[in-house]
């Protein structure tokens, strides 16, 4: 099993342990609710991470191994293997999202919107119409 | 300078750093890059810490005498409620934030974060937050005035009303998001984005505290965003979640902002010690003691913090005093392996004290005090007696001031060099770590004694006849020779920008891969990466033709000396 799994696993086991615990110790519902969806929540990702590792069909990660991964391939890694020297990095197509205006702009609306709930909702128009434009500017990648 | 071992001598910065051609705020206002947005936090949460501090500054003054000289009491209430809020969410956090932001993709050897442009909403919601909760200054009713816990009722509309709690509310609430994104993307980063050969035990320790915090923020930032959501309702909606009158319970607060706030407390502290556990092996030439020693501590206290929240609520009397007293000692256990693991990196190593390493130094010694005060007050009849007194608040301070801020002292002249291409002026920096050596503990080592005296935290005034007076002229005073270490730090910050020596690559003889690129790093962070074959790469290929010959030497004479032979591993 992967660290990544394990790093979730130990966090569940740990909390899950310490509901019980807790529960009979104190009787306290908030405490035990709290600790008992923290640990369920742990349990997702574990369960998440596991489902991942079988999907891409190995137990053991490029990164683990040694050999590249999805990104080092992207930008041009070779195999680092047996070479003394390793390549110079080429980067032909650039693989990674460019500037952007549209986080700007959700944090603006997500803004208008926690306002208009202080302020009155008349805030809540041109908060909707920005976070409209500025989701689908993202999603769509728009170039701006 | 002693320190610098410069191998190549850069003039001027890489040209490559504009992204689509952009310039200036535009430029900023639409970056994706790690780097920028790991700038824009620094100084933004920088921003965020001075103006915290001038509220610290006119609460000392305050209090530098019996009576009402400056603030009213009101004002004084809203002042130590921000003073909090900003220190704990819009600072620590953030820069912590700001440097993971800079540093993970860098040490993992990625070209930039898993999700670029969730990583710039991070940023602007945190900057928007911390500006709409400061925001509630300029109402009528002043700004937020119920302390950064905001306990009910106090924070209920009957004694709360206005605009400036719920202001509060929504700034906390967009910084909540922020954090939770921000965490996601830091998983992602460190769990998919590893370069070839960067094993998860081959992380730098920074990233995996870094990663723990992660966590940390994933599993607790969202129960504070649902109880702020809770309080909202309540104040505006005629909620009952926590008025008696109605069916709540206004212990589900506590219990509700705990499960966030102790949490919270390591998520601003975790990084800080990744951040010494990078400084204190390259300053003492040695590898880290115990690297996965380290890893399990740094992994336990991630899990026992989940379950020590109630500590701050002992004088409920509603909580089971022994098991949060006994979870909360346990703390102590890993915390003093780290000590240990700190120690005997430094133990026979030829250490160099230049600034960064002084910094790491003091936070050493400062949070040992703040730790040791801790372990007292997680002991329920002590924490009775010392409760909300100023003895809290010198066990905190000397956490989180002596901790963190002086750990961040330290990221900011270690990493400075490699986000700037400048050196800072060493002497101005011992200078300041100095000022504000004595300064800190001038302030704060008095309160614990006013604590033990029974002097309450978050009275703007105290009686003459206490005999407080002369110990808060103190505190008061070495208040000022903060702040003024702190000028001594900008002029040194601006010294810096404006005609600091180029940095070079890799001024401090680095370990980890950030010193393998350029300073500042190129738009992809590098051009080449050395091989990973341990924790170490940069010190690996600098090194690598004595560690070569060292190693056959070894070979030869394997089994007569073998203990030497796992003292250059690891234990």
């Amino acid at each position: 099993m992967a660290e990544e799994v394990r790093f979730f696993l130990r966090t569940a086991l740990y909390t899950l342990g310490i509901t019980v615990v807790y529960w009979f110790v104190a009787y306290e519902i908030a405490g035990s609710i709290l600790l008992l969806s923290l640990g369920l929540s742990a349990v997702f990702f574990v369960v998440v991470g596991v489902v991942m590792i079988r999907h891409a069909g190995d137990d053991v990660v490029p990164e683990d191994t040694g050999s590249t991964n999805v990104v080092g391939r992207t930008l041009g890694f070779d195999e680092p293997e047996g070479e003394t020297v390793t390549p110079p990095l080429i980067i032909e197509d650039d693989p990674i999202a460019t500037a952007s205006i549209w986080p700007l702009l959700v944090a603006v609306a997500a803004l208008l919107l926690g306002l208009g709930l202080i302020y009155g909702g008349w805030m809540w128009g041109p908060g909707v119409a920005l976070a409209s434009v500025a989701l689908w500017g993202w999603v769509t990648q728009l170039d701006a | 300078m002693s320190a610098v071992d410069t191998t190549v001598e850069r003039t001027s910065p890489p040209d490559d750093l504009h992204e689509g051609g952009r310039t200036g705020l535009l430029d900023y206002a639409t970056t994706t890059d790690h780097k920028k947005i790991g700038i824009l936090y620094i100084y933004a949460s920088m921003f965020f810490f001075f103006v915290a501090g001038l509220l610290a500054l006119f609460m000392r003054a305050e209090l530098a005498e019996p009576g009402l000289q400056i603030l009213d009491n009101q004002t004084y209430n809203e002042f130590f409620t921000m003073h909090g809020t900003a220190m704990m969410l819009f600072f620590i956090v953030p820069l912590a934030i700001g440097f993971a932001n800079y540093f993970i993709p860098l040490h993992v050897g990625a070209p930039d974060v898993a999700y670029p442009r969730v990583n710039a909403l991070t940023f602007w919601l945190f900057l928007l937050g911390g500006l709409t909760a400061f925001s509630g200054f300029f109402t009528s009713g002043g700004a937020a005035a119920f302390g950064w816990t905001g306990y009910v009722p106090l924070s209920d509309s009957t004694y709360s009303p206005g605009a400036g709690g719920d202001l509060w509310i929504v700034g906390l609430a967009l910084t909540g998001v922020s954090g939770t994104l921000g965490a996601v993307n830091f998983v992602a980063t460190i769990f998919g984005m590893r370069a070839p050969g960067m094993t998860m035990f081959r992380l730098p320790i920074f990233v995996w505290n870094m990663l723990v915090v992660s966590a940390l923020i994933l599993f607790t930032f969202p129960v504070l965003t649902a109880a702020l959501a809770m309080l909202f309702i309540d104040r505006n909606f005629g909620g009952g979640f926590f008025d008696p009158a109605q069916g709540g319970d206004p212990i589900l607060w506590q219990h509700l902002f705990w499960f966030f706030g102790h949490p919270e407390v390591y998520i601003a502290i975790l990084p800080f010690f990744g951040v010494i556990t990078e400084i204190i092996p390259v300053f003492s030439r040695k590898p880290l003691f115990g690297y996965r020693g380290f890893v399990l501590a740094t992994l336990l206290i991630g899990a026992y913090s989940f379950s020590v929240w109630a500590h701050h609520m002992f004088t409920t009397g509603a909580v089971d005093g022994p098991f949060f007293s006994a979870t909360s000692m346990l703390i102590a256990v890993p915390t003093g392996i780290k000590f240990f693991n700190w120690i005997s990196t430094m133990w026979r190593g030829k250490i160099r004290f230049a600034s960064p390493m002084l910094f790491s130094m003091g936070f050493l010694f400062m949070f040992l005090m703040g730790g040791v005060t801790g372990v007292f007050l997680a002991s329920p009849p002590i924490d009775f007696a010392t409760h909300d007194t100023y003895y809290v608040v010198a066990h905190f301070h000397y956490v989180l001031f002596g901790g963190s801020v002086f750990a961040v002292f330290a990221g900011l002249y270690y990493w400075g060099p490699k986000i700037w291409g400048r050196m800072f002026d060493e002497r101005l920096a011992r200078i300041h770590f100095w000022l504000m050596l004595v300064g800190f503990n001038l302030t704060f080592f008095p309160m614990h004694q006013l604590g033990l005296d029974g002097m309450p935290r978050r009275y703007a005034d105290y009686s003459a006849e206490s005999g407080w007076q002369p110990l808060n002229v103190v505190a008061t005073v070495g208040a000022f020779i903060t702040a003024l270490a702190m000028v001594v730090f900008v002029v040194n910050f601006v010294k810096m920008r404006r005609s600091g020596a180029p940095a070079g690559d890799d001024p401090w003889g680095g370990y980890t891969l950030e010193w393998a690129t350029s300073s500042p790093p190129p738009h992809h962070n590098f051009t080449r990466l050395p091989r990973i074959r341990s924790e170490r790469p940069v010190f690996d290929e600098k090194h690598a033709e004595e560690l070569e010959a060292r190693s056959n030497r070894e070979n030869r004479k394997s089994g007569t000396d073998e203990r030497r032979n796992t003292e250059d591993r690891r234990g």
